[in-house]
């Protein structure tokens, strides 16, 4: 993607990415008996990771990591392929679709369903690049009930002790599970703890795609000119619950309302009309692009080969 | 071929030194690991020798530290982890049996992750860490344990753990750190992972060992020897994946096993051993099982002496066997 996110080319993209993020998402929510969607958080995703390079490392959050892969470039055969356990799975159907990922595109893959070993061992990459002297930065997204382990702290402290090229996303729903973050953590922004281990840190409108992608242009500016670490908490909101099967009768009906209007791919469409004069005619023909390319590639893939015992 | 009498910590050491000067992608973590000499002088040298930049000295957060080590693990380099104790492993299960464990295969092979995470463990003359848990670590598929007996066995085992594409768990015996000395090659040589040695051959019955147990076994032979029992040491330096092949094959030619360990008895490696060997050899008698009681280990000598098998528990099994 552009790294100017101010260019057309760089809207255009954003707004695919989240697209196909929300639309995997339905057609998986709607499919599977058991899925975690984004939905509500593809800004903070799509945002975040979209200034990566070649060369860089993305070490996704697993809620919303389709849309991570997309941007790294797996094609949707790949990532569908994962969600279905065809041939066309990287890993040949032994992780999950939103644990997959590709590490030959430097996305680290989830091998275990254990949140945090993969923002410590993403932190690791980190640390190889910088002994190795190579430019690459390191993504790493994590939610707000990751933010309150042990193993994250320690990581977030020697990211900062060995000056480490990382941006720290929160990918703040503020729901881990059915617990409300604001009853778990002792400040009410994940960046102030970031601020505690002397990183730059800030809490941004994690709904806001062109916040997002501002904060994240200069975390990963800072971290490859050779300035450490930052912390970007990206407060969201996840429209339903931690699961298909969970309703969240916990969330309140004001607060559900209150975030639905704030829906990140509704507030772009905005902007993209009001700011960049982009007609309804044109995003509409995108979206309809985009979502007969998901359904048509989810078609074949489904009829393509499974995983089995003998092709592994 | 020149040699020079080392004790099992100098070997370790030794290894570790010849690699770091042929591969710059070597470093190692760990705490205390600098200007100190590391844990019971376990690096001493290195600092001196490779400086901040390649002996990386670490905060006290074990598993932050080995995920950061599995992570440089998988963009290039080649770290060895160095976790103090082997009584921290249960700290950092996760980051092993998990994370480690499962990258390779869980990736189709797309991340490897070639590092060395180095322990000290077992009871011995500083009596203050004497955890043993390879048993743990051992029942998790895609781990490599190993643990020397002798300094001859911890050079070469290290080196072929520096080298290889996949996680490798390097525990030293406390009890021989800083034991016998041994004449060891001064050049740098490999021992392959997964293959077992023969420390000394016999025919009457199979002494299997590992780490301390492989000196409890060559002294228990000797006494046996005199009294004209001809043991079969198979010390299998890889605990896990052990070498079924060697252990198979002595059993089934002298038809009489005993398996020693100071870890826990149960569910323990030798279980495992004598569940494997059983499955393919007619013993002439039962086999025999020595390892730590099913009890948490005592600090007062007269307890804590009681839970490792000596060289008396070995030689009362094996007469007992041939009567």
């Amino acid at each position: 993607m552009p790294k100017d996110e101010t260019s057309i080319d760089a809207l255009w993209h954003m707004y695919e990415g989240m697209l196909v993020s929300r639309m995997l998402d339905e057609k998986c929510f709607q499919d599977f008996a058991e899925w975690y969607p984004a939905f509500g958080e593809e800004a903070v995703t799509i945002g975040a990771f979209g200034s990566l390079v070649d060369g860089d490392f993305a070490v996704p959050h697993y809620r919303g990591s389709m849309g991570v892969f997309w941007l790294r470039g797996m094609s949707l055969e790949e990532i569908i392929g994962g969600l279905l356990f065809r041939t066309s799975s990287v890993s040949l159907g032994r992780l999950s679709g939103l644990h997959g990922g590709d590490f030959e595109k430097q996305i680290l893959p989830s091998v275990t369903n254990v949140l945090g070993p993969n923002v410590s061992s993403g932190t690791g990459l980190a640390m190889a690049e910088r002994i190795r002297g190579g430019s690459g930065v390191t993504v790493i997204a994590f939610g707000d009930g990751t933010a309150a382990l042990g193993t994250l702290h320690e990581s977030v402290n020697m990211a900062k002790i060995y000056k480490l090229p990382i941006l720290f996303v929160c990918q703040n729903n503020q729901y881990s599970i059915s617990s409300r973050s604001s009853k778990f953590h002792s400040w009410d922004s994940v960046a102030s703890w970031a601020a505690g281990y002397n990183l730059p840190s800030s809490q941004i409108d994690g709904n806001d795609i062109m916040a997002v992608r501002a904060a994240a242009n200069e975390g990963i500016d800072r971290a490859r000119a050779g300035g450490g670490p930052t912390l970007v908490d990206a407060l969201t909101f996840r429209m339903g619950g931690h699961l298909s099967t969970d309703k969240a009768q916990y969330q309140s009906d004001e607060e559900r309302v209150k975030w639905e209007s704030k829906d990140p791919i509704k507030r772009f469409e905005e902007y993209l009309q009001n700011s960049r004069q982009i007609s309804v005619t044109e995003i509409s023909q995108v979206r309809e692009r985009v979502q007969r390319n998901v359904l048509e590639t989810w078609n074949k893939v489904l009829a393509s080969e499974a995983v089995s015992l003998a092709n592994q | 071929m020149s040699s020079q009498r080392l004790t099992l910590r100098e070997a370790v050491i030794e290894a570790i030194d010849l690699e770091m000067e042929r591969d710059p992608n070597i470093v190692m973590l760990g705490q205390d690991i600098g200007e100190f000499g590391g844990p019971l002088q376990s690096t001493m040298g290195l600092w001196e020798r490779y400086g901040d930049s390649r002996i990386i000295e670490t905060p006290v957060a074990e598993q932050g530290v080995v995920a950061l080590g599995i992570g440089m693990s998988l963009n290039g380099l080649r770290p060895i982890i160095d976790l103090m104790f082997a009584d921290f492993l249960p700290l950092v299960a996760n980051e092993l049996l998990q994370l480690a464990t499962n990258l390779n295969y869980m990736s189709n092979g797309k991340a490897r992750a070639p590092f060395v995470l180095r322990t000290r463990g077992g009871d011995g003359p500083y009596r203050a860490h004497p955890q043993n848990m390879e048993a743990l670590l051992s029942n998790i598929p895609g781990l490599c344990v190993v643990t020397p007996g002798s300094p001859v066995a911890a050079k070469g085992l290290m080196v072929s753990a520096m080298r290889s594409d996949d996680p490798v768990v390097y525990i030293e015996p406390i009890f021989l750190y800083q034991g016998p000395k041994e004449a060891v090659p001064t050049e740098q040589y490999a021992i392959p992972l997964g293959v077992a040695a023969v420390p000394r051959t016999g025919g009457d019955v199979t002494l299997v060992c590992y780490g301390r147990t492989v000196r409890v076994m060559q002294l228990a032979a000797a006494k046996l020897g005199k009294e004209g029992i001809d043991c079969e040491i198979v010390d299998l330096q890889t605990v896990t994946p052990f070498d079924r092949e060697t252990v198979i094959n002595s059993a089934k030619k002298t038809r009489r096993l005993v398996v020693a360990h100071d870890a826990w008895m149960n569910c323990g490696v030798g279980a495992e051993i004598v569940a494997t060997v059983t499955g393919e050899v007619d013993l002439a008698a039962r086999p025999i099982r020595l390892a730590a009681p099913n009890l948490p280990i005592a600090y007062a000598p007269v307890l804590r002496d009681n839970s490792r098998p000596t060289v008396d528990n070995v030689v009362e099994a094996v007469t007992r066997m041939f009567h």
